[in-house]
């Protein structure tokens, strides 16, 4: 059997086009032939990752056609307004009851995640290199970035605030919100991220990652176990994390 | 237009035909998600995502009969699984220990950690791969199109020529896999 016929038998095992018979036979093959075997987890895991990367597509197109149509935004307002009332007084009451069990358990939950968010936050690395930019604005950029390589965040900050504001550039904002992060100032680091959420499709990942994480730092558990739900429902790059931080978090 | 028709223009990689039946399948759908669940917008958006996402991978592979059920019907028996699943997994949630998780994590932290960088590798190469390679194979094992929808919709001269591409693009990776020396989990 030459190669393209042993992956297209790979093919069709794992597409689920084999009957019981063959499948039983393609088992036994795999334990004899070490090739084959190889052929086949490579074939396995190449076709999850194209699986996924095809998933991630159509999410993506998913949402560029919510806000084509608008499919969510006035149902999200309506929605609101109409759930409001009803809930209202129950709303009132079982706030009353939480707040004081939740006085009791804040102090330490918030040492949980607090821990949590230095365990899983890391400044995203410098991948700005190439940028083109003019002479100046080069040796500003180049001056913050080297600051923040060296973990100088505050530094960096006061680099980055020295170049003029762009709205088109995305990395300066990335970066800002990163150092904002690292030095625990997670408004700032909110309001950057969502100045360029949606704007860098290589590193929209990232940019919901530290969305999430922002929403740890400022103590603000629902929303960041809705965005690491978000996260780990997806194909992100940071779903394995995700997933993990989601469960360990202390809400 | 008939459930059959709209299936058979979305397997043959009609886009269109996927962004009506996504906004046709919409309407409604919230009202029935708070009525019957009390699920908030957010909830329902995001359960709105994972059907959909189902039931275009089910259409793909063909897994719907439209002689069974209407695509409707076929759709919200997605969501409601859905919904069970959430509902089921929230209730876990609160129940879970995180010592526990984070023992079980920890048992298996180098091997977990191993495999994710390799696939990270690998993810990487083919997310770089460009076309028609990513798209060809984006076609054929995600979307589940035959080889000769393939060749129609990339312009090849035949089935022939779309799996003759398809089989160096498979070639590609597997030189990548080993070139990079990624360690595939076995």
């Amino acid at each position: 059997m030459n190669e393209a016929e042993k992956i297209e038998l790979v093919e069709r095992y794992l597409m689920g086009q084999m009957s019981d018979a063959e499948k039983i036979s393609f088992s036994k093959k795999l334990e004899d032939d070490a090739s084959l075997k190889q052929l086949f987890e490579e074939m396995k895991t190449t076709i999850g990752i194209i699986n996924s990367i095809g998933r991630e597509e159509l999410i993506m197109k998913i949402k560029q056609w919510d806000n084509e149509l608008g499919t969510y935004a006035s149902i999200e307002k309506a929605q609101s307004r109409k759930q409001a009332l009803p809930y209202l007084l129950g709303i009132a009451a079982t706030v009353i009851l939480f707040v004081m069990a939740a006085i009791l358990f804040s102090v330490h939950k918030q040492t949980d995640n607090i821990q949590l968010f230095a365990e899983y936050f890391e400044p995203y690395p410098d991948i700005s290199g190439s940028a083109e930019r003019g002479s100046k604005e080069a040796d500003i950029w180049t001056s913050a970035m080297k600051k923040y390589n060296a973990n100088s965040y505050n530094e960096a900050l006061q680099a980055f605030d020295m170049m003029e504001e762009d709205p088109e550039e995305h990395l300066l904002h990335f970066y800002k919100a990163n150092a904002y992060l690292a030095t625990q100032q997670p408004d700032m680091a909110r309001t950057s991220l969502e100045k360029i959420k949606g704007k860098i499709p290589p590193l929209n990942d990232q940019i919901e990652w530290y969305l999430a994480l922002t929403h740890l730092q400022e103590n603000n558990y629902e929303h960041a176990a809705l965005a690491l739900e978000s996260i780990k429902d997806s194909n992100s790059s940071y779903q394995r994390k995700a997933r993990k931080l989601h469960k360990q978090l202390k809400r | 237009m008939s459930d059959a028709l709209i299936v058979e223009e979305i397997r043959a990689g009609d886009e269109r035909a996927v962004k009506q039946l996504y906004k046709s399948l919409n309407d409604g759908f919230n009202h029935w998600t708070f009525r019957n669940y009390q699920l908030s917008s957010h909830q329902a958006k995001e359960i709105y995502h994972h059907s959909f996402i189902i039931l275009y991978e089910n259409l793909m592979a063909n897994r719907f009969q439209s002689e069974s059920s209407s695509l409707k019907t076929y759709f919200y028996a997605i969501a409601k699984n859905k919904i069970r699943e959430m509902l089921r997994a929230n209730s876990k949630w609160h129940e879970l220990d995180g010592k526990e998780y984070l023992l079980q994590y920890e048992e298996n932290k180098d091997e977990n950690m191993l495999h994710e960088e390799n696939e990270a590798v690998l993810e990487r190469f083919l997310n770089k791969m460009g076309d028609p390679c990513r798209s060809l194979l984006i076609k054929y094992y995600y979307q589940k199109m035959s080889m000769a929808q393939i060749a129609d919709s990339m312009g090849y001269k035949n089935e022939q020529s779309a799996k003759n591409q398809k089989y160096k693009c498979l070639q590609r990776i597997r030189k990548a896999i080993n070139d990079n020396k990624i360690s595939i989990k076995r």
